[in-house]
């Protein structure tokens, strides 16, 4: 007999919040111990925190396309990406030392924000492009620099010299300012958190209620809903993340992270159930159907984002202009003598772990039915998720790959926070839309080929 | 005046959970060669005939993966070879654009990742009509008044002559037993 509500043991609460605590000590740690660790600690909380947002985004994303797409299959599965969409809150207080850190004038998670000191002589520090064209691997033909030690270490110098405010930062100060910065931090969070209030209550509402009225009120404002949500993404995309180098630009970077985000998302919600089924808290059994159907729609996400992160590559490698390489060179991607780095070896995995072997891994419908196997996969995607994450943004540090006890735990924190809030908000609450009007639909399905 | 021959016996339901009960019965009877008409999808149906998996997918991969290894040549002969001896007219074109190799696979993925695609379309959509043996432009089953139903308010379980259990009495009594509302004989034309 399974419960009606889902409740969680106060040993998983304890469990949980003595993790977040944990892993706040080890990045204070980490703060003081390593050299430049509080600049380190800070990316690998960005790191972190866009790793659960994305969690929430790509929630909210799958509520939105059921109820845009009118789709009945789902239903079942729903509540527990409206629960993880709800817990876009907690996340919203993670941002919290992010909008702390652009206040504070130091620069040391975004370049733009540092304190502009040498404000009088904005002539005299003019913009420099030192770094030349280095994503194309011939060497042979552009090769001004032999690669002897000294002087591949001026090239590393040059790549990171956006770190200090010059005139092109400058010139984008208007958009990227911390004012600016916090009040659309406010927004996108605000929107998120009232959509996806709105279509946890109504749907909980409904539990009760009964009726179709809930339903077609979500139906309606699902397309006006689906708009915000796309662009509040692309220009939190754009603020969170790429504004890290302030130089650089890429118009589908926001879909790039909303790529990750629906993998990320529909990993996390395919896992929760899995999971609450192993421990019997899911009241009903989910037909091989169901899960097939997740798996489909994973396995087509981590195809996009395969598409997508090529897409951003072919063109900036074509085109080969200094300032949008530099971008692809610090991360490892070139193959030209002296621009070489540790990154790529991160670059080639993520090639290989988020793209090529999970899809050829979940093709087949027999893995996508089977339980055991899409715990696996599950895991594996998010783990590549929080890792293409991580090379967004660590590299801006330098050219060797590091992980320590920075990374390890903002994660530990971040995620732990983050599931304390999302068992907060599934505690009384129903794990199926007990009051949606096409349950016995979706139950009855069987056979969806 | 010959007698024609018997093409195929039809049982006549007007249920969905009638046909399905039929249709099992019909599988655990052992017989192959038979199938189930209906005006709309039935989920379930094809557990209750006992269908095998279909092997199109993996007429789709094999042909995804010729089609990417076909992209692949292409893009390499066409950019990057010159053969020594050969016609100039089936020679590559060696261009140097924008000081990239000649070849060179970032540019080379687009084409590779069509050519996948338009493979394994295309045959996804040949295997298709070859394994349902379309195009089929005549069937007996088309002649019959009482079939035509089939397209709007009636079920059919048509089990073919053909099929090695097939015996007219047999078969008839058998389908009978299973309270249809009508049960004919459809014959070759």
């Amino acid at each position: 007999m399974t419960p009606k509500f889902l409740s969680f043991p106060s040993k998983l609460i304890q469990i949980l919040t003595g993790g977040a605590i944990v892993g706040a000590l080890l990045s204070l740690i980490g703060a003081v111990a390593y050299s430049g660790g509080g600049r380190r600690v800070m990316l690998a909380y960005l790191v972190a925190f866009a790793f659960v947002l994305s969690l929430s985004l790509g929630s909210l994303f799958f509520v939105l396309v059921q109820h845009l797409m009118r789709a009945g299959w789902g239903v079942l599965v729903r509540r527990p990406a409206e629960i993880f969409s709800l817990n876009i809150v907690t996340v919203a207080l993670l941002f919290i030392p992010i909008a702390w850190s652009a206040l504070g004038g130091s620069g040391q998670l975004y370049p733009w924000a540092k304190r502009d000191t040498n404000e009088t002589a904005h002539d005299a520090t003019p913009v420099t492009f030192k770094t030349p064209t280095a994503l194309a691997a011939t060497a042979t033909l552009e090769q001004p620099l032999p690669g002897d030690q000294h002087e591949s270490h001026d090239i590393h110098d040059s790549l990171y010299s956006h770190q200090t405010v010059d005139e092109l930062t400058r010139s984008k100060q208007g958009w990227l300012n911390p004012t600016a910065f916090i009040l659309r931090g406010i927004a996108f969070f605000g929107t998120w958190s009232l959509i996806a209030w709105f279509y946890f209550s109504r749907s909980r509402h409904q539990d009760s209620a009964r009726g179709d009225d809930d339903t077609r009120q979500m139906e309606w404002w699902a397309g006006v809903c689906m708009f915000a949500f796309g662009i509040t993404l692309t220009y939190a995309a754009f603020d969170f993340l790429m504004s890290i180098d302030p130089h650089w630009y890429s118009t589908i970077y926001g879909v790039y992270y909303f790529a990750g985000c629906a993998v990320g998302g529909f990993s996390i919600n395919l896992l929760a159930i899995l999971l609450l089924q192993r421990l019997d808290l899911f009241p009903v059994s989910l037909s091989d159907e169901h899960r097939r159907d997740l798996g489909r729609l994973l396995f087509a996400f981590v195809f996009f984002w395969g598409y997508i992160a090529f897409s951003q590559y072919m063109l900036l490698w074509y085109a080969n202009v200094p300032e949008t390489t530099r971008w692809f060179v610090v991360r490892g991607a070139s193959m030209a003598e002296g621009y070489t780095n540790s990154w790529g070896y991160l670059l080639v995995f993520l090639l290989l772990g988020h793209f090529v072997i999970p899809f050829l891994g979940i093709m087949s419908r027999h893995v996508k039915t089977s339980k055991k196997a899409m715990i696996f996969w599950t895991s594996w995607l998010l783990v590549m998720h929080y890792l293409d994450l991580y090379w967004l943004v660590m590299p801006e540090l330098g050219p060797h790959l590091t992980v320590g006890l920075p990374e390890i735990g903002t994660l530990l924190f971040t995620v732990c926070v983050y599931l304390l809030g999302a068992s907060l908000i599934a505690t009384r609450t129903s794990p199926i839309p007990t009051g949606d009007p096409r349950l016995a639909a979706s139950l009855a399905i069987t056979d969806a080929y | 005046m010959t007698e024609k021959n018997i093409y195929a016996l039809i049982a006549e339901f007007d249920s969905v959970s009638s046909i399905m009960q039929a249709a099992e019965q019909v599988r655990d009877e052992g017989y192959v060669i038979w199938d189930v008409h209906s005006p709309m999808p039935i989920h379930g149906i094809n557990q209750a005939m006992g269908l095998r998996p279909t092997i199109l997918p993996w007429i789709t991969l094999a042909h995804g993966l010729v089609g990417a290894a076909f992209g692949l040549g292409l893009t390499w002969w066409m950019n990057a070879t010159t053969v020594p001896g050969l016609s100039p007219s089936v020679q590559g074109y060696e261009f140097l654009i924008s000081g990239k190799p000649t070849f060179s696979l970032p540019a080379n993925i687009p084409i590779i990742f069509e050519t996948t695609i338009l493979f394994a379309a295309i045959v996804t959509l040949l295997g298709m009509l070859g394994l349902n043996k379309l195009p089929m432009l005549h069937n007996p089953l088309n002649k019959n008044k009482r079939f035509l139903r089939a397209t709007t308010d009636r079920f059919f379980i048509v089990i073919e002559a053909e099929d090695q259990q097939f015996d007219a009495t047999k078969t008839s009594d058998f389908l009978q037993s299973m309270g249809p509302l009508a049960i004919e004989v459809v014959t070759e034309d």
